[in-house]
């Protein structure tokens, strides 16, 4: 794992999520509230099927946003659906969905992705930002 | 006297929206405090705000948001093409004939669909909206002088009792 060079890194804005990736790591935080979704996401479902290393043992995922819509929903879906295959190969995935106090919107959203997809999450509980709810 | 109105009456940007998005979390915490389901309520609006941007062809949207007693009450109006416009209505038609259990199937058999609409949506909008709690989802379409746009009006009222 070379935690020095990652294979992508792009910083979170207003409305999109910051991203980082290499190889054994993903993560993915903040916000993802872009109209046009799938124009931020093919890269990285691309990056997914070229740069995940398939003879990884153990990939890491943590998702940590505080909202995202329903165009930004299929995508992480899709970006799921990549990970799926790569479990399916025998790699080890651990998924951390990270949410808020009760948050019912984060955590409804990450057991439909569990049921969809047969994979398992673990649920990390963040505290409620009072100064951000998107 | 209402005291949470946020109401927008102009150009829909990607920036604009982020901005209101801004003042309605802002709306929301202050008026309805820490609650475990206030992303879900504010969805409804970001939903219809993204179909708005999404699908309006004039260069205005009208916006509103309020709370008038224990029900949120969101209001979108935007220009759209005939056939956008018209397939809004028969969509939200459908939707809400649906049961909450065809409601839950739709959402997970759209979401597994690969395809984007060819405005860039996901198809799964106005499901959040109705699965989110609007259950009173209206959508008014009417012509303009301009025989391929047409107005389209969306409410959507969200009762605040769990």
């Amino acid at each position: 794992m070379n935690m020095t060079k990652p294979q992508l890194s792009i910083a979170e804005t207003r409305n999109s999520p910051a991203v980082f990736f290499d190889h054994r790591i993903f993560k993915l935080s903040g916000i993802s509230t872009m109209v046009y979704a799938m124009e931020f996401y093919a890269p990285l479902l691309a990056l997914f099927d070229e740069g995940a290393d398939p003879h990884s043992e153990e990939i890491d995922i943590e998702i940590h946003l505080s909202y995202y819509n329903s165009s930004s929903n299929k995508c992480i879906y899709q970006l799921m659906e990549k990970v799926k295959l790569l479990s399916d190969k025998g790699v080890k995935i651990n998924v951390c969905w990270c949410v808020e106090e009760e948050d019912e919107f984060m955590r409804e959203g990450g057991q439909t992705l569990e049921e969809l997809l047969g994979l398992q999450f673990s649920y990390k509980q963040v505290p409620f930002n009072q100064n951000r709810l998107f | 006297m209402n005291p949470s109105i946020l109401g927008y009456d102009g150009r829909l940007s990607s920036e604009v929206r982020v901005q209101l998005t801004d003042l309605l979390a802002a709306i929301a915490l202050a008026n309805l405090g820490k609650r475990t389901d206030l992303r879900k309520l504010c969805s409804i609006a970001i939903e219809l705000l993204d179909n708005a941007q999404r699908h309006c062809t004039g260069d205005k949207v009208q916006f509103s948001w309020r709370i008038e007693g224990d029900e949120v009450i969101v209001s979108v109006q935007n220009k759209a093409k005939g056939k956008d416009a018209l397939r809004l209505k028969e969509q939200v038609a459908a939707a809400l004939g649906m049961s909450t259990q065809e409601i839950t199937e739709a959402f997970k058999a759209q979401m597994m669909n690969p395809e984007f609409g060819e405005h860039g949506g996901a198809g799964l909008g106005i499901l959040q909206i109705i699965k989110k709690g609007g259950k009173h989802y209206e959508v008014e379409v009417l012509p303009t002088d301009d025989t391929n746009e047409y107005i389209c009006r969306s409410h959507v009222k969200t009762s605040l009792v769990a």
